[in-house]
């Protein structure tokens, strides 16, 4: 890879074992993939909770990051500094975190990361804007910014964008390259009313997608212009969850893709996938709760909850009192616009909890003592819960998950 | 003993012997990996299944960001794949094993999945950017 003379530099040593490392790591990523030089990254989106030593070895002797902006994921491992002890979560699970984070805190300070501890920083002030080059952890916020935003993020994981927060670099490769971003693939749905669909209709059917097309970048057509931030986040964050999908093109709403033969780049495509009911049926049937299964824990927000979301849950709440434990992943900006509205003080006088944590990576952490069951409103956390933590999980509406968290137990729509 | 000789193209170097897992789906460390005991977790076709000191044969990488701490976890309790062989790599089981530093290397000349089987012995040559199919 061709490298400027103060990259080289860098790459000697010359300006600290931190920098030096970091970018030896970008260096390594992008020869691989035949990057034939670094660009610089508008902003970049890192984990919260890096393994110490990691982090403080790639970052000795950095003072500042490197990239322009760079934010936080939320904590991982059903924890959060502030609601651990509502949450339920062990005592000594929780205070071995604490001492963790006091020992990370420091570091992000000193190099400016902005603690927003959510997985859609573009809510809370990562603001993309169309060709900015972004090296943004989570495949979520990856796959919206390059097809809502039509800012360009590559399929990077939480070293990379570690390294390109404190260089300010990332390899030019993959989806940053404008001809690495039309699409192959043409996903049509069959028989589905996609305007009558909920917002877990919807998950169900990017899930299906993503274990259908591996990486590919797809075009999804007959999806309507005015759907909602929402909506579209339930059709896209599945998509890189059961399968590797970075780029799904929109008719209409993809700045990339006024229409469908823009969005495949006036070619051909590879393939063109059906979508039916029968195959939506079949993600439910993978995570079904049985009528009257105890539930004894439910949680919402995977991605975070927007403000629109914290609305439902407080008007299918109000006036009631939760029997599950109930945790609502949401970030503390939003949070903060919820208790203005009221919504916050419904939700907790109801006995929900709000965690800045991800609520598909809680079996990292220790779930609270009977947890054998969890319930959810997100397919990925029911994906990645059941995975990790070897639990049953029951993915449903975020009205059956509500009423499951007031009743105790699931309640069977079928 | 004979070998049959693969080519492919190195991602990351380092050499390699064991004994090789082939999955015929997409891997991720998150999700499909137990880094407490090294195996492959529940809902995976080979459930149990340990990839610990293996050889991991996949199609490419999938899933979620987190994988490479996944990794980063397992390889401090020494629980990870020695190698990966890929038809195609994704960026973010590259990053994972770059970050535990053990070789990967993908596009070979010929169809790794259907050539190479399960319990296989292997010699990955991250110099050369060889696989040996030992007893071939």
């Amino acid at each position: 890879m061709f490298l400027t003379q103060e990259e080289e530099d860098i790459l000697a040593g010359k300006r600290g074992p931190g920098l030096q490392k970091a970018l030896s790591l970008l260096v390594k990523y992008g020869d691989a993939f035949g990057a034939e030089r670094l660009v610089p990254v508008a902003a970049a989106h890192v984990w919260a909770i890096d393994p110490y030593e990691f982090l403080k070895d790639l970052t000795e002797d950095v003072t500042r990051a490197g990239a322009p902006l760079v934010t936080t994921h939320p904590y991982t491992g059903c924890f959060d500094p502030d609601t651990w002890k509502d949450m339920g979560v062990p005592t000594d699970f929780a205070m071995a975190e604490t001492e963790l984070v006091k020992k990370r805190s420091p570091i992000i300070k000193r190099l400016n990361f902005l603690p927003t501890f959510t997985c859609l920083p573009f809510l809370v002030g990562n603001f993309a804007l169309k060709g900015q080059i972004l090296s943004w952890m989570g495949s979520g916020v990856q796959i919206m910014a390059n097809s809502l935003i039509g800012a360009r993020a590559q399929r990077e994981g939480i070293v990379s964008v570690l390294a390109s927060a404190i260089t300010g670099k990332t390899p030019y490769m993959g989806l940053l390259k404008p001809e690495n971003r039309w699409a192959q693939i043409v996903v049509k749905l069959d028989g589905i009313n996609i305007e009558k669909c909920n917002e877990a209709d919807l998950q169900a059917i990017g899930y299906y997608i993503g274990a259908k097309v591996g990486d590919k970048n797809i075009v999804l057509e007959g999806v309507p212009t005015w759907f909602s931030f929402e909506q579209l986040k339930n059709l896209m964050v599945p998509l890189p969850v059961s399968g590797a999908v970075a780029m799904c093109h929109i008719a209409g709403i993809t700045p990339e893709a006024p229409t469908v033969q823009d969005a495949l780049g006036h070619r051909k495509p590879e393939e063109e996938i059906i979508v039916s009911k029968k195959e939506i049926d079949e993600v439910y049937f993978e995570y079904a709760g049985a009528d009257g299964e105890p539930v004894p824990l439910v949680v919402l927000g995977c991605p975070h909850l927007t403000i629109g979301e914290l609305e439902q849950v407080a008007s299918l709440i109000e006036g009631k009192r939760v029997k599950s434990r109930l945790w609502l992943g949401t970030a503390e900006q939003i949070l903060a616009l919820a208790r203005r509205m009221g919504y916050a003080d419904i939700i907790e006088k109801a006995g929900g909890v709000f965690a800045r944590c991800c609520m598909a990576g809680i079996p990292f952490g220790q779930f609270p003592e009977g947890t054998n069951v969890v319930a959810t409103n997100s397919i990925k956390a029911a994906h990645y819960i059941s995975r990790i933590g070897g639990i049953k999980t029951i993915f449903g509406t975020t009205e059956d998950c509500v009423k499951a968290a007031v009743a105790g137990k699931w309640k069977s729509r079928v | 003993m004979s070998k049959k000789i693969l080519k492919g193209r190195v991602i990351n170097g380092g050499k390699a012997e064991g004994k090789a897992v082939v999955l015929k789906t997409p891997f991720s460390f998150i999700g499909d990996f137990d880094p407490a005991t090294g195996t492959l977790t529940k809902g995976h076709p080979m459930e149990g299944t340990s990839i610990a000191g293996k050889i991991l044969v996949c199609p490419t990488g999938k899933g979620g960001t987190v994988a490479p701490y996944i990794a980063y976890i397992a390889k401090t309790r020494k629980l990870t794949p020695i190698a990966i062989l890929c038809q195609s790599v994704d960026p973010i089981l590259a990053l994972s094993a770059l970050t535990i530093d053990i070789p990967i290397l993908d596009r070979f000349d010929v169809d790794i999945i259907s050539e190479i089987k399960t319990e296989d012995e292997l010699e990955v040559d991250g110099e050369q950017g060889t696989v040996a199919i030992c007893g071939k």
